[in-house]
């Protein structure tokens, strides 16, 4: 086995040992998890089969294993940054949805503590009224 | 009301169909201390009963504050949202509170609330009520890119609508029941989803919009953009806004009720 190999292989499955790490401790949610697992693994497996690199090339038509995992690597993550896109635009809608809803409450809250102040003062003079 | 030679004369100027009571005027505002109690004041002077909301589009000065003691409710966003978050804002707090009509007014003092009863009365035959600015009164006029970009805009909205509109990207818009109900629930937050993309959404939810000629004034503060970069800029933008309104699927209607 080639010092090269080695080392891939060796990247790989750090890769796949901080992704598991981060999920342990709850700093990657499922969701994405499993995208950068399924990319972890697919590393591993790429260094670790001498011939899959080749094989999937010709298998592709493209000439050279090199200018597979090239192309394979930014299709990869082309489809990681759209799907952080898309959610980005999801939480933006979220916080929209809440900082609206904030506001909404607080001028409800507004409106309650001037009424029950109109209230209160008022039950006070009845009282004192009522009083001698 | 006055029967005078057959024709029915209307003491008040508003339609009989609508409740001024139940009619709410809403006034996104960004920083806009300086005017909005003056225009909190005409609003009341025109429509004495309306309901009033000033929604504070994340301000860093002291308009929740002049807005409140002027005598309007206030909903303060805690970050800059943009004209679509307010009025969004605004139509969740009229489905919640009671009011069948919303009439967005801008609190830059351009939009004239003399006009409004003009709006509600056509809501009687109409969902949505344009204030539009080029449809023969008073002097607005915007040159270049500018206004080829609103012309282009008009017709693709009139096409799509089935009516004839001059001015879709006026602000001074009144809103019947079903587009209150509509627009609770999914209006665009994006640029000018306030404008292009609500028509196109109302439209597709086959709400009928027309359209009043209404004078604009010139703006309490501040210039308004007018070098050809950001002519440029807002044509591009906005036609990319429209071409994605336009693709766009229908809203699922109820999808957003919870939240």
């Amino acid at each position: 086995m080639s010092a090269f190999r080695l080392l891939a292989i060796v990247v790989a499955a750090l890769v796949l040992i901080v992704v598991i790490e981060m999920m342990r401790r709850r700093k990657l949610r499922e969701k994405y998890a499993g995208m950068w697992l399924f990319v972890g693994i697919g590393v591993v497996c790429l260094g670790a089969i001498p011939g899959l690199p080749t094989w999937l090339s010709n298998l592709t038509g493209i000439q050279l294993a090199a200018n597979f995992l090239f192309a394979a690597a930014a299709f990869t993550l082309l489809f990681v940054v759209l799907q952080l896109s898309s959610e980005v635009g999801h939480l933006e809608e979220e916080v929209r949805t809440t900082v609206e809803e904030i506001a909404l409450l607080r001028c409800e809250l507004e409106a309650v503590r001037a009424e029950l102040d109109k209230r209160v003062t008022s039950a006070e003079e009845q009282l004192l009224r009522a009083r001698p | 009301m006055l029967v005078t030679l057959g024709r029915v004369v209307r003491l008040t100027p508003v339609s009989d169909s609508v409740d001024l009571r139940r009619v709410l005027i809403v006034l996104p505002a960004l920083n806009e201390e300086h005017n909005i109690d003056k225009v909190i004041a005409e609003v009341k002077a025109a429509l004495p009963d309306v309901g009033i909301l000033v929604v504070d589009d994340g301000s860093t000065d002291q308009t929740s504050l002049r807005a409140r003691e002027s005598g309007a409710q206030v909903a303060r966003l805690a970050v800059n949202l943009g004209v679509g978050g307010a009025m969004r804002t605004g139509f969740r707090y009229a489905v919640r509170n009671g009011f069948d009509v919303v009439v967005q007014v801008d609190s830059d003092g351009q939009h004239n609330p003399a006009h409004v009863p003009e709006l509600l009365r056509e809501l009687d035959h109409a969902d949505i009520v344009i204030g539009a600015r080029f449809a023969g009164k008073g002097d607005y006029k915007a040159r270049g890119p500018r206004r080829w970009a609103m012309k282009l805009f008009a017709v693709v909205i009139s096409a799509i609508s089935g009516t004839k509109l001059t001015d879709v990207t006026s602000g001074f818009k009144a809103s019947g029941p079903r587009a209150v109900r509509l627009f609770a629930s999914h209006y665009p937050a994006e640029y000018l989803g306030d404008t292009l993309e609500a028509l196109v959404m109302a439209a597709r939810a086959d709400l009928k919009i027309t359209q009043v000629p209404v004078e604009m004034r010139v703006r309490a503060g501040g210039t308004p953009s007018t070098s050809p970069v950001k002519s440029a800029v807002y044509l591009l933008r906005a036609t990319l806004a429209l071409t994605l309104a336009l693709v766009r699927r229908k809203p699922k209607t109820g999808s957003f009720e919870a939240a």
